[in-house]
């Protein structure tokens, strides 16, 4: 990557190493600040301010979400932060778990009352087109849409969808090294222009929230929790219930 | 840090030479802030005041108290939004721990009973368990380390309060006699490297601590944690088969992850 080529891109990396570093605490006693882990400088999340549009598009002839390919193909090139950026990630993650607010923080999100098959008379306010392979979606907040018989529908996220910026409230989720930003089911991974692109749900995160239409499923005799073909194991991280993305288990 | 601490130090003190020097030299700034060293006050009245309530709560065998906590988050827009959660713990020396949080959104529940460490989250019926150190000081801070997990208000259960509390002041002021909830109580307020935090003790022949407040100000935003402690109990005895965890009905086990290596250690 060229660095010149990606000013956006730059200009954050610079900030965060320049003015974003500061000490995690552990919270609720002075044990804990006393006690508490490394500092790193924290990754890019900017608020959301979607283009506005004078109108909503007309629907047209209803077409089904593609299917989400395999993990194992995901998009384009993303964003490197430094080991430094990846470990305040990885810190923010786990101070959030510890909290346990995700429910509550949940209520605020906008993207927080939508759930796939839903369907809209028009677009809120705000919408912008998402193309994939030649298929028109739309997104605001968060929440993707497609064309339905009479109107939209909420659909799951589309891998490959690219956005400008994250949607409100989203949260970080670090695998292995890779910094991704998760929202209403959504995994983003930012590439080098800055923006947030959809990809597939990465083995092995953890994320606080299940998507929107995850389900329950008992496999082996234990509780997952499926949703767009991807199995969520309820575990106890950093204190708190947290859902982990695991391979399709033997039922 | 402190590498940064001194060069930006050394760059204040370049730039107050440089000031000075401008200055006529029998005229002092007017409103000029007391010498550094005034502002470092470690004030006795503080001390012996946190060091009865700490020693207090070190002899007693077991106690229990009720509250709310508040932890504050700072969301998208950069406001602070207080999330509050009842409280109830009760302790029983040296290796007894029993905590409830509790809110509409979340509950959970923790048992030490001085070989395990067991978290019931009380809305999916869901538990994780961990074996842990004998002592409740141990345990706390292996909790901390090996699982992450944060648990509040746990420096009036360890062993030794004070010396915990103060481990790392720099700074110890006494603001005097305010209510906590109607109750009477001395004012303490502490500052450290990473963290400012305020005490409220009872006043009376029962120094209990009735109000707590961690400024987490190295955090963007500054939030803060607040804890309003209530319903003190520390004459009743506590039976040990409090502290053992007995899964409710239709509760599931899941796997408590431990944190990676390396990560959550102390620095």
């Amino acid at each position: 990557m060229k660095f010149h080529s990606y000013p956006r891109l730059a200009l954050t990396l610079l900030l965060v190493s320049a003015f974003n570093f500061r000490l995690h605490a552990g919270w609720g006693s002075i044990r804990g600040s006393n006690h508490s882990s490394a500092p790193a400088p924290r990754p890019q999340a900017q608020a959301m301010r979607p283009e506005a549009h004078p109108e909503n598009p007309a629907p047209s002839q209803v077409m089904r979400p593609e299917n989400r390919p395999a993990p194992a193909q995901q998009p384009r090139f993303a964003a490197r932060p430094g080991p430094v950026a990846v470990e305040q990630a990885r810190t923010d993650q786990a101070d959030r778990q510890r909290m346990d607010i995700a429910q509550e923080r949940s209520q605020s999100a906008y993207w927080s009352g939508f759930r796939p098959g839903m369907r809209m008379d028009k677009l809120p306010d705000g919408w912008r087109r998402i193309g994939i392979r030649g298929h028109d979606y739309f997104y605001f907040g968060g929440i993707f849409y497609d064309t339905g018989p009479a109107g939209y529908v909420v659909i799951a996220p589309p891998v490959d969808a690219d956005i400008p910026e994250l949607p409100p409230d989203t949260e970080t989720v670090v695998v292995g090294d890779t910094v991704y930003y998760y929202a209403a089911g959504a995994f983003y991974l930012q590439q080098p222009d800055g923006s947030f692109v959809v990809v597939a749900a990465p083995m092995g995160a953890i994320v606080s929230l299940l998507p929107p239409d995850a389900v329950p499923v008992i496999m082996g005799g234990t509780t997952y929790y499926l949703a767009d073909g991807v199995y969520y194991q309820p575990v106890m991280e950093n204190g708190a219930v947290a859902y982990l993305v695991v391979p399709q288990p033997n039922s | 840090m402190k590498l940064l601490f001194f060069i930006g130090g050394g760059l204040l003190l370049m730039c107050a030479g440089c000031a000075t020097a401008q200055e006529p030299a029998s005229s002092p700034p007017q409103g000029a802030p007391p010498a550094s060293s005034a502002n470092e006050v470690i004030s006795p009245q503080a001390e012996d005041l946190l060091r009865s309530a700490c020693d207090f709560l070190a002899e007693r065998p077991a106690f229990s108290f009720k509250g709310e906590i508040w932890r504050e988050h700072v969301n998208d827009a950069g406001q602070r939004i207080q999330f509050s959660r009842s409280v109830q713990m009760d302790v029983k020396r040296p290796n007894g721990l029993r905590l409830e949080l509790a809110s509409p959104f979340a509950a959970r529940a923790f048992w030490y009973d001085g070989k395990t460490l067991t978290i019931l989250d009380r809305k999916h019926n869901w538990y994780g368990a961990a074996s842990m150190p004998p002592t409740l000081d141990a345990a706390v801070d292996a909790a901390r380390d090996e699982y992450g997990v944060d648990l509040p208000l746990i420096d009036l259960v360890v062993s030794n309060p004070y010396e915990n509390a103060t481990a790392k002041i720099e700074t110890a002021r006494y603001y005097g006699i305010s209510p906590v909830l109607d109750v009477p109580c001395h004012h303490l307020a502490f500052t450290q490297d990473n963290v400012d935090w305020q005490i409220w003790i009872e006043d009376g022949p029962q120094p209990l601590i009735r109000k707590f407040v961690i400024t987490y100000k190295n955090e963007p935003g500054q939030p803060e944690f607040t804890a309003f402690l209530t319903h003190w109990d520390i004459t009743g005895p506590i039976a040990d088969s409090d502290f053992i965890f007995l899964p409710p009905a239709g509760a599931s086990k899941i796997e408590m992850r431990q944190v990676e290596p390396n990560r959550n250690q102390a620095k």
